[in-house]
């Protein structure tokens, strides 16, 4: 199943720091909202495999979102770890924590923007690539919602 | 008071991000509350607890920077697991 476009566009802004990114996330449905987290792991897993690789195990990931508070924190926006962590989890195939009592999906976007913000903040070629890179995971997208 | 068990998931996921409980210091005969904090560069930080009451624990979590009252409540549960869970998914700062 291909992203809508609007998933794309709103990713799009926030890459580029276009105030339009919050508008059309304020405006996705409760349903539109979980297909956008849904595509936002594709974009997650894109822009991380360079950094991460396609294998990582626990301590890695809390690492690297420990890392991603930490930034955010010093930005002083709000942020926390362990849903950032919940949203790698799900790109890496590990079993969530937050099994019993699940994440509300507006937190789980916020934690998904969070790790697009950090990444794009310290990797100056995201920006310019974006369109590349949504394709991609628009790709990986597709495969992953194919099974 | 002694602080009740969690799972192994967890357990390893607070000490990977250098969470730990804690018991309220000073509390009164019959008051149960379990503070979730971070240790990080030598201080502490709160970012939220769970007290247990009528039988039920309920979870606050910091979600303001500023202010008098920071926190605020996210449930109330029959599981101290669950109501850790509700804190570590909710709070958005640290004071």
């Amino acid at each position: 199943m291909r992203a809508e476009p609007r998933f794309r566009d709103q990713i799009r802004c926030l890459v580029l720091k276009d105030r339009r990114a919050r508008a059309l996330d304020e405006a996705l449905s409760p349903a539109d909202r979980i297909a956008f987290n849904d595509f936002l792991v594709s974009v997650v897993a894109v822009l991380l495999a360079p950094r991460l690789g396609d294998r990582c195990d626990a301590e890695d990931l809390a690492a690297f979102s420990d890392e991603v508070a930490a930034r955010h924190r010093g930005e002083r926006r709000p942020v926390n770890e362990f849903v950032v962590e919940e949203v790698l989890r799900h790109v890496y195939g590990v079993p969530p924590l937050f099994r019993t009592v699940p994440v509300p999906p507006p937190a789980m976007s916020a934690a998904g923007a969070a790790i697009v913000r950090y990444l794009n903040t310290t990797d100056a070629g995201i920006a310019p690539d974006i369109d590349r890179i949504l394709d991609t995971a628009d790709d990986l997208h597709r495969r992953r919602t194919r099974r | 008071m002694t602080i009740p068990e969690v799972g192994t998931a967890l357990r390893q996921s607070l000490e990977r991000h250098r969470f730990s409980l804690r018991p309220e210091p000073d509390a009164r005969p019959g008051e149960e509350t379990v503070h979730v904090v971070l240790d990080h560069g030598g201080e502490t930080f709160h970012a939220g607890h769970v007290d247990h009451h009528l039988g039920l624990w309920c979870a606050f979590a910091v979600v303001r920077a500023h202010g008098v009252f920071r926190s605020d409540e996210f449930g109330q549960y029959e599981s101290f697991e669950d109501a850790v869970l509700a804190v570590l998914m909710s709070f958005t700062h640290v004071e």
